[in-house]
């Protein structure tokens, strides 16, 4: 963890997380709690990108599959897998892997670059060029609102 | 008036302060209407609840700056004062008057947001107009509305009111026979210690100077548990009775008529020249529930006289002091008066006894409390997001001690204190789980007193007489049921007072009262919550609903024969469906009950009606306590669980393989079933929710995917597939067996019924049905999801959702289910029309057919017993003769052709022992039709031809072959 962060009033903290390869980011403030609860009940007849219904102390939370609306494959359940839960609207996001939490000088903030295709862009909202490699900051607003869906032939099986 | 004074500080406190509005509006509505219905015998202390609510939104409009509807619930303001002070008696001019202006205040909430006033000038031309009558109370009305008007002007307007005002107590029942009430009065104190005094004393920077005041302290007791005002109110003895020539008696009983006096330092009886020589300054203390600006109105004392105690004032200096009591002596009197005075003007009851009775009297307060108590405890607006929540987490709270117990279980034998903690945990989070549940609650009263309402305004333009009564209104509902609620009841109690009540003039002639009764009781049985609706109204009548169901094409002439009284009224359910012969503005244009039915099944209720015509009709609603919590049955298939509620199932059905593969058949696409004589739609859930089917290949053991789409679709080698599937399968076709076992689950959809198919059944279950979110809103098959026992989420079905999806055309099923009920119909008039023969050989190959029941026996005979006489044949029977004739006698055919061998006789019913007809040889006995062909046939005793088991067999007319041998007996004789 990047230990000078938290005094400096610049800096943003993203919790980080992976899908496939990429090293993706979240705002901190818009998360409510990062959880293994991986026994998700799927619902028929919706979107792919949906993933299914969990249970958080009670509440139902729809888990969406984020890999399935970046357009890519669905997310395979293994030991490494998380949901990110977001503060706003009972939702989770499935993804493969957990990171740390990363704090970011706001000078390093750069906005995405044009070049991606425009599917992924869509909920793209900056990148972060971090010493190793570059981190893909995503708005969960609007992976949430949008209702784009995958590629078609994201496979899908109910077993 | 503070109408406009405070409107700049409103701006933060304007919804809560709005919310607290309505609710006093909806408070207000109730009480009118029982004001009304009480009339003259009206209880003081609910008028004084209605007058406090009006009060409160005057208040709140005020504080909002909501000048006009201030302005309008000050005239209401005004007349229910005047009602309060029996200066006015409750009419049902008034109360229209009183319900027309609430209407407007609740139009003017609703349309704040618009900015818009809607024009209340002719609801408040009505309420003056109610106190316009008698003139000076118009006035005095007036006077409050424009407080600024000049006293003196005042004081003489005052003056009729001054004869006025002891009436009330002259025309109130006889028990005001004035002496024996004060000594019980006093009786009845001594019982509360009345030689208790308490000191209070006034602030020092008011007018009084600190100044002390020694009340009784049970009076003071009884208005501060009343939650009363106490006022201190100096008194002018010069400007406030002498300038304005007012008398003391008369600003006494304006007094009485406002709250309780407690301490008086002016005499009350005192008159005008006694007044003169008074000092200036005279004091009283009182207690009412009126706020200081009203009380300086009423009492027509500037509000600068008057100061309010505040509740710590209030706490007793007690000084037991019996000197002071009797220093005080005029007091008791003082206090006695009002007490009795109020007392009458609390109950004006018909029943005196209860009046004077001082029992009831001490109890008298707490009664009249009770109509406020209700509302006087304590309470704070929640948000309903947050008790959700909060049941959310009790609910997660049990999961989690279950989860914990058979840990804890586990360690019981080693430490047995774990034991009690465990119970402990185990009653607090259940007690937790209850009283969540409680909060969101509502008593049924709240939803049934709007219909009272509803039930007045239709009657009054139907010119019908209504009464409307309520039992059980405290039986509690959840909030969101109790909101489904209220659009099937406005329709139901549309229904009763217009089509169930008669009018006035009809229910005499009738033998009924001419006021009709509606009863509304509600009870809890079984874990439901029942509501009937009774009305003693005409009832319906089952014939008239058959004729118009028939007449709407709803139902045909010939399924309403076989129809019971009940399923004939249970015909006003069918949608499209409405009995009243004309339209009316309020109900009859033909949605009415099926709407009704449909949303009451909506919250997961039943309806039900019993009616008899002339006497009345009961309809009986059941509904769950909480829509949140339902009972569900959990079905799996493709190794997920789904909770389908109990509501909507009808029955489940376990089908075997073997029984599957008969009974499911393909109609139109879709897979049907027959079941009880009725074809059933049938869905296979997994099918439908697209799940990839596996199933167990009973030779491997392997898991497959099962290809096939429905039901109905058997895997019948058909000749093309037959060698790819015997390549496939080797020697068994297993896919006879690879349904396995299933359950048919058969779901109500409103009328119509359809079956689930499911592979596995559990439990029953309660359930806590979670609403989906948005992100979920897309599939009809689901209503909801809910946490199971061990945690895990899984889906709710929705019946009629599920119909939509499958595309189920019930229609079409129906369709065909006619059709086949037709065509067994015809099948069975035509069995009813076949007709069972003896059929026989007369010559070689030659058959005939006779009735047999036109036949009386059949007798064996040798040639040889036939014995001849001239050109006839007899045989003996029973040592009598019976002619005999062969079928060549009379009908163009073969002659019979006998040898030695055995032959019969048939012997006709007609000529039992008389005559019979030889045949050769019988072949046995069948049924044939009754169509038979004839064509080309013109003979006489022969009635047509058939083929049977081909053979030709020409099937006699027995009726004319009777002729034929009468002719010929005769003949012979």
């Amino acid at each position: 963890m990047n230990s000078n962060g938290i005094e400096n009033s610049k800096n943003k903290q993203y919790v980080s997380f992976r899908i496939d390869d990429y090293l993706m980011g979240i705002d901190i403030l818009k998360v409510r709690e990062v959880n293994l609860l991986l026994d998700i009940t799927p619902v028929q007849h919706t979107p792919d990108h949906i993933r299914g219904l969990i249970n958080l102390r009670g509440q139902t939370v729809t888990v969406f599959d984020l890999g399935v609306k970046l357009g890519r494959s669905r997310r395979k359940i293994t030991e490494q897998s998380h949901n990110i839960i977001l503060k706003s609207d009972s939702v989770g996001i499935l993804v493969d892997g957990i990171g740390d939490v990363i704090s970011v000088n706001e000078d390093d903030i750069e906005p995405a670059p044009v070049n991606m295709d425009s599917q992924n862009m869509h909920y793209v909202e900056n990148v972060v060029r971090l010493e190793k490699e570059l981190m893909i900051i995503i708005s969960p607003e609007k992976v949430l609102g949008s209702s784009g869906q995958g590629r078609d032939g994201a496979e899908v099986s109910h077993d | 008036m503070t109408d406009t004074d405070n409107s700049d500080l409103a701006a933060g406190f304007d919804n809560e302060f709005i919310s607290e509005i309505k609710d006093d509006l909806e408070l207000l509505e109730p009480d009118l209407l029982t004001m009304e219905k009480d009339g003259k015998n009206v209880d003081g202390e609910l008028v004084n609840h209605a007058f406090r609510a009006i009060h409160s939104i005057k208040g709140g409009a005020g504080f909002c700056g909501l000048n006009d509807l201030g302005a309008l619930s000050h005239s209401m303001e005004n007349v229910l004062m005047r009602v309060r002070d029996g200066r006015l008696e409750v009419s049902s001019e008034m109360v229209d008057a009183l319900l027309k202006g609430l209407d407007k205040m609740k139009l003017m909430i609703e349309a704040l947001d618009s900015g818009e006033v809607p024009p209340y000038s002719e609801e408040k031309k009505d309420l003056e107009a109610i106190l316009s009558p008698e003139k000076p109370k118009a006035e005095t009305a007036k006077e409050q509305v424009e407080p600024v008007e000049s006293k003196a002007n005042l004081s003489e307007k005052m003056k009729p009111e001054v004869v006025k005002e002891p009436e009330p107590h002259e025309i109130n029942p006889p028990d005001s026979t004035p002496l024996p009430q004060p000594e019980k009065k006093s009786a009845d104190i001594d019982l509360e210690k009345t030689d208790a005094y308490w000191t209070i004393i006034t602030p020092e920077d008011s007018i009084f100077k600190g100044k002390a005041f020694d009340v009784e302290a049970s009076g003071l007791n009884k208005s501060v548990i009343e939650a009363q005002f106490v006022y201190a109110v100096q008194l002018d003895v010069t400007k406030d009775f002498l300038d304005k020539k007012r008398a003391v008696q008369d600003f006494f009983s304006d007094i009485d008529n406002t709250g309780d006096l407690l301490f008086s330092d002016l005499d009350r009886d005192a008159g005008p020249l006694e007044l003169q020589a008074l000092s200036d300054s005279k004091a009283i203390v009182i207690a009412t529930i009126l706020d200081i600006d009203f009380l300086s109105e009423v009492l027509e004392i500037p509000n600068w006289q008057i100061v309010q105690f505040t509740p710590a004032q209030l706490q007793p200096t007690v000084e037991e002091s019996t000197d002071r009591a009797r220093q005080n002596d005029k007091e008791p009197d003082a206090l006695d008066q009002p007490v009795k005075e109020k007392s009458q003007a609390l109950k004006p009851s018909s029943d005196n006894d209860k009046v004077i009775e001082p029992k009831e009297q001490v109890q008298s307060p707490k009664k009249t409390s009770a109509v406020s108590a209700k509302k006087s405890v304590e309470t704070i607006r929640v948000n309903v997001e947050l008790i959700t929540r909060l049941m959310n987490l009790a609910g997660e709270l049990v999961l989690s001690r279950n989860q914990l117990r058979p840990m804890v279980e586990r360690y019981a034998g080693e430490d047995t204190v774990v034991n009690g903690y465990m119970q402990n945990l185990n009653l607090v989070t259940t007690e937790i789980q209850e009283d969540i549940m409680r909060m969101r609650m509502q008593p049924v009263g709240n939803l049934l007193t709007r219909f009272e309402r509803i039930a007045r305004d239709m009657a009054r333009s139907l010119s019908k007489k209504v009464a409307y009564f309520i039992e059980g209104g405290d039986v509690e509902l959840d909030k969101t049921v109790l909101e489904g609620l209220a659009n099937p009841f406005t329709h139901l109690m549309r229904n009763c007072v217009d089509h169930g009540i008669e009018l006035p003039r009809e229910r005499l002639e009738a033998g009924k009262p001419e006021t009709g009764t509606i009863v509304v009781k509600a009870f809890h049985q079984g874990g439901h919550v029942h509501i009937a609706i009774q009305d003693d109204g005409k009832g319906i009548d089952p014939d008239s609903i058959v004729s118009m169901a028939v007449q709407k094409g709803i139902l045909t002439k010939a399924e309403a024969e076989g129809m019971t009284e009940k399923e004939k009224i249970h015909l006003i359910f069918r949608p499209g469906f409405s009995t009243s012969e004309e339209i009316t503005d309020i109900s009859g244009r033909g949605v009415g009950m099926d709407v009704v039915r449909t949303n009451i099944e909506k919250l997961g209720g039943t309806i039900d009606i019993d009616a008899s015509p002339g006497e009345g009709t009961t309809v009986r609603i059941i509904i769950p306590l909480t829509l949140a919590i339902v009972s569900a049955l959990i079905v799996g298939t493709g190794g997920y669980r789904f909770a389908i509620p109990q509501v909507s199932v009808s029955e489940v059905v376990f089908l075997h393989s073997g029984d599957l593969t008969s009974s499911v058949e393909s109609v139109g696409g879709s897979d049907v079933m027959r079941f009880r004589e009725r074809l059933l739609p049938v869905v296979r859930l997994r099918n439908m929710l697209n799940m990839k089917t596996l199933y167990k290949d009973s030779r491997t053991g392997q898991k497959r995917l099962e290809n096939r789409k429905s039901l109905s679709d058997r895997r019948r080698k058909s000749l093309e597939s037959s060698k790819k599937l015997d390549h496939r399968l080797g020697k068994g076709d297993r896919r006879q067996k690879a349904w396995g076992a299933v359950y048919v689950v058969v779901l109500k959809v409103g009328l119509n019924r359809f079956g689930l198919c499911v592979e596995e059944l559990f439990d029953n279950e309660e359930i806590v049905v979670k609403p989906l979110s948005d992100h979920l809103k897309g599939c009809r098959c689901f209503s909801g999801a809910t946490i199971l026992g061990d945690g895990r989420v899984i889906m709710i079905l929705d019946a009629s959702g599920m119909a939509g999806y499958s595309g189920l055309r019930f229609e079409a099923v129906n369709a065909e289910e006619e059709r086949r009920l037709a065509r067994e119909k015809s099948r069975i008039s035509i069995e009813a029309q076949t007709r069972n023969v003896i059929v026989f050989s007369s010559a070689k190959d030659e058959y005939f057919a006779l009735d047999l029941n036109t036949m009386a026996r059949l007798e064996a005979i040798f040639p040889r017993d036939i014995h001849g006489a001239g050109n006839r044949r007899f045989m003996e029977h029973n040592r009598s003769s019976i002619s005999l004739f062969y079928l060549d006698d009379f009908l163009p055919v073969n002659p019979c052709s006998s040898g030695e061998e055995e032959l019969h006789v048939i012997i006709p019913k007609r000529f039992s022992g008389k005559a019979g007809i030889i045949v050769n040889q019988i072949i046995d006995t069948m049924e044939i039709r009754h169509d038979l062909n004839r064509d080309g046939l013109n003979c006489d005793g022969i009635d047509g031809t058939a083929f049977v088991n081909g053979m030709l067999v020409q099937v006699l007319d027995m009726k004319q072959l009777n002729e034929k041998i009468d002719d010929k007996i005769k003949v012979d004789v």
